[in-house]
């Protein structure tokens, strides 16, 4: 029997990626790691409770990113959708303000979970960007966006640092 | 045929040579200034000397930037089309495992499978028997695959090898297998083989007063027939009768703890390239121990395919960077799997497990029955110890034995017992294996004795930090095993800061301010005394510094996450007065080169200056703060005294008369002494290149109760070091930039007399030995530490919320604070769900069914971590010559002991097992 294919073609960190033809139940993960080579987002548990593997989507250009399990979504999902990983974050001018704060806040320890985190927070502050929060309302807005990431060695605490100073030094963001 | 891993030095180049199996290491991912050198994929283009802050600081991670970025570093990252050399195309391995172990296997069921999704090849134990591959564990006298037609000895213990050429067809075929009830046929239930009952290596600890310890006296068996034997059963027997005498109480319980998976988020991956015309065995993983992994790769590769028709000559091994260890990677079987996956695959292929596969097959934190027993005078001081500690080992022996160590090392925890009655075993059993696992045995004691105490002092009616306080060991008391503790253990102090502390001091008002509210308010405390260190530490580093001054380090230690590659990297400031630029982890080909060491054998050979007691520990232990930092030190102040010293004095036109080194230091750069101008660094190691100095060194040390130290002669001149191995390089100089002065060698006569840069071993004199009876003291490196913990607790529905949590911590010297209270947040959140969420049945309905996965185990997540109220209180060092502790563990072993007190003050019921589920406090409540 001949295994269905179906071609996917994403805007993956703001470039369209040529259509390949793959596995019709292939998972987003194993595309990004098998056919894209990028293997920055990554398998913790495989069921979609760790977060490990955390991509920001946008369903269509302009549209507010939203987290997607990338271990658990078909890629046939998120066809012609706009994916952003942790590979896109940096650019020219370096890093991102949020894998900075990440960086100097000594937030990760072995950091496999990291991308997953950075990215829940790169969504947390598109969605702020456009729907700002009340400055005391900031820390349940992290816990929110990173609050069913698991990780083993960092018991959490310099995450929310990091994403909590983020929020209050970028413009516009709080209220 | 059974053949256990080599422990020494002398007994894996013994089985190297006998083995004929040459061992190569690929460069482990390095990290600094040249980027991070990930296998193949290039150097990152960001400059990561931004990590560097002023000298002996961090401003961020010196391996962050990879981190941050998804920079391929870890073995799941990576593919065959990364690695050079090799074919591009890979197959892919699933291996399949029992469930069960009281019935027969008698096939894999592979008709589950469509025509479509067949394997093209499965592996059975059949296949290495024909092939003549060894069968049988390196560890265990069992097959590494259950024949078919015979049960299981461990449940999840592989059965089947199954092999498919496309990525799709092995994730679609391992969909339908995964938990299908048929996946494996079996057969009749039988009994199950007969396990030995315990693991060997049984610990027994008997100390009465300074009579007879096991330090003056030797490691005893009071089961024994030898002499010494004989006088510990006496002994026993002795405090049988004091405890019994009437004058004392005696406080008796059993508390247990449960199975725990360590957890780390990368699960286990590995690639394996066999290439048949070469003879070589390429072999890609996580590792937490590089030297362990090689000595595993050589010596469980000779065990497996010498004889077979699968020759291997040499075995190339790329060590990733893990994605987490606790431990947990430590003696893994992943790696031998992994081997006889390869020599079958005929081509690449890929192992990665998935969680399910990792919970079934991954080293777990042996479960533990603790029967312990203390007598008390009417004055509440403890006047005996009587502790029985049974360690469930699994199916394989693995660490298990040492960790039953450990945990009767720490049997007394704390306290000054000066009777002391401590067995210790690790038992075999179906589960899933037991082995290392941060705390290594710590936990589960501490949980024991902090539980004990705390009843202790409900029962008398006494507070129970002053009833601990009154009762804690000081500089010169000794431990159960006899060891005199030769610091202040500053546990006194520890408890005074707790007492003071207004949650301590508040805590009954404020239990009684909450009576009204729906949540029942506790305070909880407990000590522990976590060694670091195992014991006898064999510890390597070298330090290199270029022509312009950059400083590289090269280390065997790996950094499982704990911050080690940045420590050591800022270790150097002291002698250099700058960070160095680059450190390279994982190294060990060069210091095999450069070391001609040997260590191992019965008999200790001091005085042969090749000979060392311990060569190589694996990144676990908490070894990084005094054991690896002491080797960067050291390397770093060779350097300094034998090659930019004398630079700096022929700067200054100065003698060694003149001015001494400790006359000198560096600031902002430079280094500085009374009245004579200061030197940039890149100055003076210019100026040590061209009169060809010391460059280089490479230390081994050994640290056992004290560093053994010996004298070395450097260019005539003699100096005793904390170290027991050295080799140094020197710069082939450069005549022409510096013409000798009055009293100086020509460095053109020194080139001649050396011409090439190598190292250069140097001869040990005079070697101080450790203490005669350090050997058994079990540990003498301790970082005390106690928790203070608040709870909330809903009797309702049982959920425990901690509140608050303040850690007191003897850190000695800190190096990074960033790196240490990361330490401190994740051992946090590691106790906590230790003491209320993780939970594996050890046997049936455990991790060995594959059916576990972080649906039913519950890790903390970030709500679970009081985070309005989570304090760190150090205690400061002692002195400007402190040295630091290792604390990646003591962080974590006070938690849970501290968090089940609060629960009995919140509650009014003691709760003796791990973890302390809602489950168990609803039933204890409603009761």
């Amino acid at each position: 029997m001949a295994e269905e294919t179906i071609s996917v073609s994403i805007i993956l960190n703001g470039r369209k990626t040529e259509p390949r033809q793959v596995p019709k139940n292939m998972l987003l993960l194993d595309f990004l790691h098998d056919e894209m080579e990028l293997t920055g987002t990554k398998f913790g548990c495989g069921i979609g409770v760790c977060r490990a593997c955390t991509v920001a989507v946008q369903r269509v250009p302009t549209a507010h990113l939203v987290p997607m399990l990338a271990c658990s979504t078909p890629v046939e999902l998120v066809n012609g959708q706009g994916i952003r990983t942790v590979e896109g974050l940096a650019d020219e001018n370096g890093l991102s303000k949020l894998q900075t704060a990440v960086l100097e806040a000594f937030a990760f320890q072995c950091g496999y979970c990291t991308p997953g985190f950075l990215m829940a927070g790169e969504i947390l502050l598109d969605g702020l960007s456009r729907v700002p929060v009340e400055r005391g309302k900031v820390d349940e807005a992290v816990l929110e966006a990173i609050g069913q990431h698991v990780c083993r060695c960092t018991g959490y605490v310099r995450y929310c640092e990091a994403m909590r100073k983020v929020i209050l030094e970028t413009p516009d963001l709080v209220k | 045929m059974h053949t256990p891993s080599p422990t020494s030095r002398r007994e894996f180049l013994r089985f190297a040579a006998a083995s004929g199996i040459a061992v190569i290491v690929m460069p482990y991912p390095s990290f600094g200034k040249f980027g991070t050198e990930a296998l193949g994929a290039g150097a990152s283009p960001i400059d990561n000397n931004g990590w560097m802050g002023p000298p002996g600081q961090a401003r961020f991670r010196i391996d962050g930037i990879p981190k941050v970025t998804g920079a391929k570093i870890y073995a799941r990252d990576f593919h065959a089309r990364d690695l050079a050399g090799w074919p591009k195309k890979e197959a892919y391995a699933l291996v399949v495992r029992a469930s069960r172990f009281n019935q027969t296997v008698t096939g894999v069921n592979l008709k589950i499978l469509p025509p479509d999704l067949q394997p093209y090849r499965t592996i059975t134990n059949d296949d290495l028997v024909r092939d003549k591959v060894a069968d049988l564990w390196y560890d265990a006298p069992m097959p590494m695959l259950v024949p078919i037609g015979t049960s299981a000895r461990l449940l999840g213990q592989p059965v089947a090898i199954l092999f498919f050429d496309a990525a799709q067809k092995y994730r679609e075929a391992a969909r339908l297998l995964q938990f299908h009830e048929d996946a494996l046929l079996y057969g009749d239930v039988i009994v199950p083989i007969q396990m030995p009952g315990g693991f060997p290596r049984a610990r027994f600890l008997t100390r009465f007063e300074d009579e007879f310890s096991q330090t003056k006296d030797g490691r005893t068996d009071p089961n024994g027939q030898k002499p010494k034997d004989q006088k510990a059963k006496e002994y026993r027997e002795k405090i049988r009768e004091r405890m019994n005498s009437g004058g004392l109480k005696l406080f008796k319980q059993t508390y247990t703890t449960q199975v725990v998976d360590p957890m780390f988020l990368e699960p286990e991956t590995g690639l394996a390239w066999y290439d048949s015309e070469a003879q070589t065995l390429q072999l890609l993983l996580g590792t937490q121990s590089t030297n362990g992994d090689i000595a595993s790769a050589g010596s469980e590769t000779g065990a497996l395919f010498n004889g077979s028709v699968f020759p291997v000559k040499t075995v190339q091994l790329y060590p990733c960077y893990p994605g987490g260890g606790f431990g947990g990677r430590d003696t893994s079987p992943f790696l031998a799997l992994l081997a006889v996956t390869g020599v079958y695959a005929a081509g690449p292929v890929r192992i990665a497990n998935d969680r399910f596969a990792q919970f079934q097959s991954g080293i777990k934190r042996n479960a533990s029955t603790s029967e312990v027993t203390i007598a008390v005078t009417a004055q509440g001081k403890f006047a005996a110890l009587e502790n029985h500690l049974a360690l469930r080992g699994g199916g394989k022996v693995n660490y298990s034995p040492f960790v039953s160590d450990l945990s009767a090392f720490s049997a007394g925890n704390s306290y000054n017992f000066p009777l002391a009655s401590v067995d210790s075993q690790a038992m075999s059993s179906y589960g899933v294996t037991g082995g290392s696992m941060r705390g290594f045995g710590g936990p589960q004691t501490f949980f024991a004795v902090e539980s004990l105490v705390d009843e202790i002092a409900a029962s008398l009616g006494a507070d129970p930090i002053e009833l601990r306080q009154q009762n804690v060991l000081h500089q010169g008391d000794e431990t159960v095993t006899g060891y005199k503790l030769s610091d202040d253990v500053r546990l006194e102090e520890i408890c005074k800061l707790a007492a003071a502390t207004p949650l301590w001091s508040g805590r009954n008002a404020d239990k009684a301010k909450r009576a009204g509210s729906s949540k029942l308010w506790g305070v909880g405390f407990a000590l522990a005394m976590q060694a670091y260190g195992v014991g006898c530490d064999g510890m390597m580093a070298a330090v290199e510094i270029g022509v312009n001054g950059d400083v590289a380090v090269i280390t065997n230690c790996v950094d499982t996450g704990t911050g080690s590659a940045t420590t050591l990297a800022i270790s150097t400031a002291k002698s250099f007065g700058a960070n160095a630029v680059k450190i390279k982890m994982g190294e060990v080909p060069f210091f095999d080169t450069n070391l001609p060491m040997i260590s191992g054998g019965k008999k200790l050979e001091w005085d042969n200056p090749l000979w060392t007691a311990a060569w190589a520990l694996s990144s676990s232990a908490s070894v990084t703060a005094f054991q690896q930092v002491h080797v960067v030190e050291q390397a770093s102040r060779v350097i300094f005294l034998t090659g930019l010293w004398p630079a700096a004095l022929a700067l200054w036109g100065k003698t060694k008369a003149d001015l001494k080194p400790d006359d000198s230091h560096w600031e902002n750069g430079q280094l500085v002494a009374p009245n004579l101008p200061p030197l940039p660094l890149k100055d003076v190691a210019r100026r040590a290149y061209a009169d060809g100095n010391v460059i280089g060194a490479v230390v081994h040390a050994v640290y056992q109760a004290q560093w053994i130290s010996a004298d070395y002669e450097i260019d005539d001149e003699v100096y005793q070091w904390p170290i027991d191995g050295l080799a140094t390089r020197e710069a082939p100089g450069l005549a022409e930039l510096v013409p000798a002065q009055h009293g100086q060698r020509p460095a053109e006569a020194r080139r001649a007399e050396r011409p090439a840069a190598d190292y250069e071993f140097q001869s040990r004199r005079n070697t101080i030995p450790p203490p005669k009876d350090s050997a058994n003291y079990g540990r003498s490196l301790y970082a005390p530490s106690g928790a203070l913990v608040a709870v909330e607790v809903d009797p309702v529905t049982g959920h425990v919320a901690v509140k608050a949590l303040e850690l007191f911590l003897d850190a000695g010297r800190v190096i990074q604070p960033d790196l240490l209270s990361g330490q401190f947040q994740g051992g946090v959140a590691m106790g906590i769900g230790y003491a209320l969420l993780e939970e594996l049945p050890p046997e049936l309905g455990g991790a060995g069914d594959g059916t576990w996965n972080l649906n039913r185990y519950r890790l903390a997540l970030a709500g679970d971590m009081p985070l309005e109220h989570l304090k760190l209180n150090m205690l400061p060092a002692n002195g400007p010559d402190a040295k630091g502790k290792g604390i990646a563990e003591s962080v974590l072993c006070p938690i849970a002991p501290a968090i089940a007190n609060a629960i009995t003050h919140a509650t009014g019921r003691r709760f003796r097992d791990l973890p302390i589920t809602p489950e168990k406090i609803r039933a204890s409540l409603g009761s």
